[in-house]
């Protein structure tokens, strides 16, 4: 009998309207100590699976279908009977580490809570356990610890404490939703292997519910993919990766970029966003998406096939033994960028950046009295027509980087040479005509559209700020212009940005962007808030308006993969400073500096057999506060190679170690055995 | 979050605004509030047609004794009060001194706060330090102290009410526009504003302004609702309307309270009137808050 039998589960919230099932039907079996992840993206019903295991709905869910978990169906189970299993034999782990611990209750506190609650403990050998389990998850200083609170952790400091208040109990079922999203990929890899650790250690089986493929592949047995609210495929992870059978999981495959999928090729996205679904009567559920759907994939209530032992799939043209179409649909563009030879006249030129942030200020006067440098000293040059890709963790001064060249933050001190005038001591009112010639692509494209304009209106304002000739009707047929050239209908004119789904909203961001036909694009983190099957369509939009506008592109993001798809030049940031700029070939097949070495490694890669093999560098420690940046080199306290000398006392310079590649590190000859 | 439906978005015409309006009217609650309001205005607006009698007339001063006030009856609607006045007259007047009053006040409040906490919220730096610590000086004197205040320089008159009304709402005006405009500042779009190139000020008025009104509108209707009863408390303290004579709710509230247990309608009346007016801004500020917000779709 499995630890876990989830039977026809299903979910449905009378706020919704019409009543949309959340979840419709799904079946899922965790066996003991086994660790199975549940795949899918937003929408497709995998978080309300798991707060459905725990009881945790809102009230105003009706749940339907059986939960047996340990001999016992979940669902006939009162309130206070559930409460007593959960977090003894049933744990969760939350995605925000920060909103699911108490913030006015210190954590040693939080984790005796748990103990005292469900064991017969007494409150000081509670106590000692508690400390023991901090220790266990990898805090430092455990006993001091305890007494602190959740703000004075970091992100992957609170992420421990949560997973040591999970096993406190020896749960026997440990879930984990979405439980590194929040995280920097360093910091991912850390939390990654402490929970598959944990569960082995404590014989505990583990259901990891995320969106991301990479990290599944190197920690799962087996794996489902949900879509539309139901399982539509399940096989072991090395199986689902090697020979994935439904198109969706398929199509999820082929749209990621992997750090070793051939560069210059378009990805192969799916059209449509998750929410464009089909109700499961009616026949699949992604048939509105999939390329090869006819009339026989609209089956009411589509069942599962068995391929091969444990390998089930609903799908009525399963995909075969043929290899994942990673650019097969497409034909091969021509190598846009001239990678080789010389380098042409840089675009802008930006020269000892620095901007910083005041992190306190005297308490009469509000004056600043001390600094976060968040760029601290950086030179780089973007040649005209490249994409630049600028990557690092959260906190490393790529965003203000950004943002400071296009003076939307004050730039301390320093030059941002554009086209050969000087931003940085420019006046707002002089620079105000340049603005036209660079623009900006956000996050999140929600927050970066005002909600109360049409997109019509959205885009018509750039165009009416910068006086651009013409007339009412001139500047209309530029708007729909501008729409088809992002891929969105022309109705999108009179909508509102609250009636986009993610990905179209992001294309209205990019129509703003390029509407003013700029010679500079900044995108900050353009892909990184949308949903997996969506970002390759964005990105190969940035590709696509790219080439033909010819801009000069600076795309900062954290996903190694998509700069490395993207990007021409890379450069590495940490704690505000350049440590490794390279071409991108050259930077991904040798990096050069020890932080790009471990952030590449740390990267988990979307194929079981690669990611089984390769040696991975789990950095110790958490990224220092750029209040307080440790002395020579910034990277020194978490740094594998760490030398005796030189490294703690003196800053490294960036200097071309190899022709092309410049690095900031003192021993980079000798790391790489190059000397 | 709604799904994108091309078809269910109607084709519109006249901006935010007009978008609101019609939504608005699509609301049952909001209707229902418009209609009271409209209604007081009516009254107030219509009444000498409504009544034969002169305000404030005690012309019937002798059919009251201590223990008795006579009830309704043919040629009196809701009978006299405690002075010998019309009832119904007193109550159809007394809705021109209290819109009149709490309308003004409200607005005055409002145009002033939202001013400061418009170049507070949208200048920043030393403007906003100088509004909000002003602001501040000014929360941290009671709104009855502030108002017997400004009754005492400007003498007892209905002008003095108002202006002592609308002065303690100016620091609530503005600390509100500005921490909600001081909220979208930090927002990407309006650094998107930035990065295409618009002008501050039509940053601040064209987009900051627009999505910050909400959270203010709500305010001032709950403050038209208690500016009425705020002009009854200031009567109460003798510092409203010099004139006995001038029929208005808040003093009339006051008046019934001798006689609470004999003419419990005395109070009764005047307590509805000011409840239901209060309701009906309440009903339609709490309606254009919605419509306002575009993320809410009916």
């Amino acid at each position: 009998m499995s630890l876990l039998d989830v039977r026809n589960l299903r979910v449905r919230f009378a706020s919704a309207q019409p009543a949309i099932a959340a979840v419709d039907g799904v079946s899922l079996t965790v066996e003991a100590g086994e660790v199975v992840a549940l795949v899918g993206e937003s929408g497709c019903g995998k978080s309300a699976t798991a707060l459905a295991l725990l009881g945790l709905l809102p009230a105003s869910a009706r749940v339907e279908g059986e939960i047996v978990f340990d001999g016992e169906d979940l669902t006939t189970l009162n309130d206070r009977q559930l409460s007593a299993r959960r977090g003894r034999d049933l744990a969760m782990v939350f995605q925000d580490p920060m909103t699911s611990l108490n913030p006015v209750v210190p954590i040693g506190v939080q984790i005796t809570e748990v103990l005292l609650r469900h064991t017969d403990l007494s409150k000081a050998a509670a106590g000692a356990r508690a400390e023991e389990l901090l220790r266990e998850v990898g805090i430092p200083d455990p006993r001091r610890r305890m007494r602190q609170y959740p703000h004075q952790l970091s992100g992957g400091m609170r992420q421990r404490v949560m997973i040591a208040t999970a096993i406190a109990c020896g749960p026997k079922l440990l879930i984990a939703d979405e439980p590194t999203t929040a995280l920097d990929v360093t910091i991912q890899a850390q939390v990654l292997e402490l929970l598959a650790r944990l569960a082995r250690d404590h014989g505990a089986a583990l259901l990891m519910i995320t969106h991301d493929l990479g990290v599944v592949a190197g920690l799962a047995d087996r794996v489902s993919v949900m879509y539309g609210g139901r399982v539509v495929e399940t096989a072991s992870a090395e199986e689902l990766f090697r020979r994935p059978m439904h198109r969706y999981t398929r199509g999820l495959l082929a749209s990621i970029p992997a750090l070793d999928s051939p560069r210059d090729t378009p990805l192969t996205p799916i059209p449509g966003s998750p929410f464009d679904r089909l109700p499961w009567e009616s026949g699949c559920s992604f048939a509105s998406r999939c390329a090869v759907a006819d009339e026989a994939c609209m089956v009411p209530g589509l069942p599962m096939t068995e391929d091969s032992p444990g390998h089930r799939f609903r799908c009525v043209h399963p995909a075969g033994d043929a290899p994942v179409p990673v650019s097969a649909a497409v034909t091969a563009r021509e190598s846009a960028a001239p990678a080789e030879g010389e380098s042409p006249e840089p675009l802008v030129r930006i020269s000892d950046l620095r901007v910083r942030y005041p992190a306190r200020r005297a308490a009469v006067t509000n004056r600043p009295v001390e600094y976060v440098r968040a760029v601290d000293g950086v030179s780089l040059d973007l040649p005209k027509g490249r994409t630049y890709g600028l990557v690092g963790e959260s906190g490393c001064g790529k965003s203000s980087l950004g943002r400071a060249l296009l003076r939307l933050e004050p730039v301390a001190s320093g030059s941002v040479f554009f086209d050969g005038v000087d931003l940085a001591g420019m006046r707002e009112r002089a620079l105000r005509p340049m603005r036209r010639r660079m623009q900006m692509v956000f996050q999140d494209p929600m927050a970066s559209l005002n909600p109360r304009q049409s997109v019509g209106d959205i885009l018509e304002l750039s165009l009416r700020v910068h006086g651009v000739p013409g007339g009412r009707g001139e500047r209309r047929a530029k708007v729909l212009n501008t729409l088809d050239q992002v891929g969105l209908p022309r109705t999108a004119e009179h909508r509102y940005p609250h009636e986009f789904s993610g990905g179209q909203r992001q294309r209205v961001g990019i129509a703003r962007a390029i509407i003013l036909e700029p010679d500079l694009l900044i995108a900050d983190e353009p892909v990184s808030a949308l949903d997996v099957s969506v970002q390759a369509q964005i990105v190969n939009l940035l590709q696509e308006v790219k080439r033909t506008l010819s801009l000069t592109t600076l795309l900062i993001a954290h996903d190694l993969a998509v700069v490395r798809h993207m990007s021409d030049t890379v450069g590495v940031m940490y704690l505000g400073r350049l440590v490794e700029e390279a071409d991108s070939g050259e930077l991904f097949e040798r990096p050069l500096h020890p932080y790009t070495v471990s952030l590449m490694s740390a990267v988990p890669l979307p194929d079981p057999v690669a990611e089984a093999r390769r040696e991975r560098i789990i950095l110790s420690g958490d990224l220092p506060s750029p209040a307080a940046p440790p002395s020579g080199c910034p990277f020194h306290t978490r740094c594998p190679f760490r030398r005796q000398t030189r490294c703690a006392e003196e800053v490294p310079q960036v200097r071309e170690v190899v022709p092309g590649h410049r690095v900031a590190c003192h021993w980079a000859e000798d790391i790489a055995g190059l000397a | 979050m709604s799904a994108p439906t091309a078809a269910a978005v109607p084709a519109r015409a006249g901006g935010t605004w007009g978008v609101a309006l019609r939504r608005l009217l699509r609301r049952r609650s909001a209707v229902a509030g418009g209609v009271i309001v409209l209604l007081f205005t009516v009254i107030a607006l219509a009444a000498p047609l409504l009544t034969p009698y002169e305000p404030g007339s005690a012309e019937w001063a002798g059919r009251i004794t201590p223990s008795s006030v006579p009830g309704p009856g043919p040629g009196h609607l809701l009978g006299l009060d405690s002075f010998g006045s019309d009832l119904f007259t007193q109550l159809v007047y007394g809705a021109r001194q209290s819109l009149v009053i709490g309308v003004t006040a409200t607005g005055l409040g409002l145009l002033v706060g939202a001013l400061v906490g418009l170049l507070a919220g949208g200048l920043g730096g030393w403007v906003d330090t100088l509004a909000m610590r002003v602001t501040d000086v000014m929360l941290s004197i009671p709104a009855l102290l502030l108002a017997v205040s400004v009754a005492a320089v400007m003498g007892r008159s209905p002008v003095a009410v108002m202006i002592a009304i609308a002065a303690a709402q100016v620091p609530v005006f503005a600390r509100l526009l500005r921490g909600s405009m001081l909220a979208q500042r930090g927002l990407d779009y309006v650094v998107a504003a930035r990065s295409v190139g618009v002008p501050t000020s039509r940053i601040v008025f064209g987009q900051m302004l627009p999505n910050s009104v909400g959270p203010v509108i709500v305010q001032a209707t709950l403050v038209l609702a208690t500016a009425t009863i705020e002009v009854a408390a200031l009567s109460f303290l003798g510092l409203g309307q010099a004139d006995p004579t001038v029929a208005e709710w808040g003093r009339m509230l006051v008046k019934a309270q001798a006689r609470l247990e004999s003419a419990p309608h005395l109070a009764l009346l005047p307590g509805a009137c000011i409840a239901v007016t209060a309701l009906g801004f309440t009903l339609v500020g709490e309606a254009l808050r919605e419509v306002l917000d575009p993320k809410t779709t009916r």
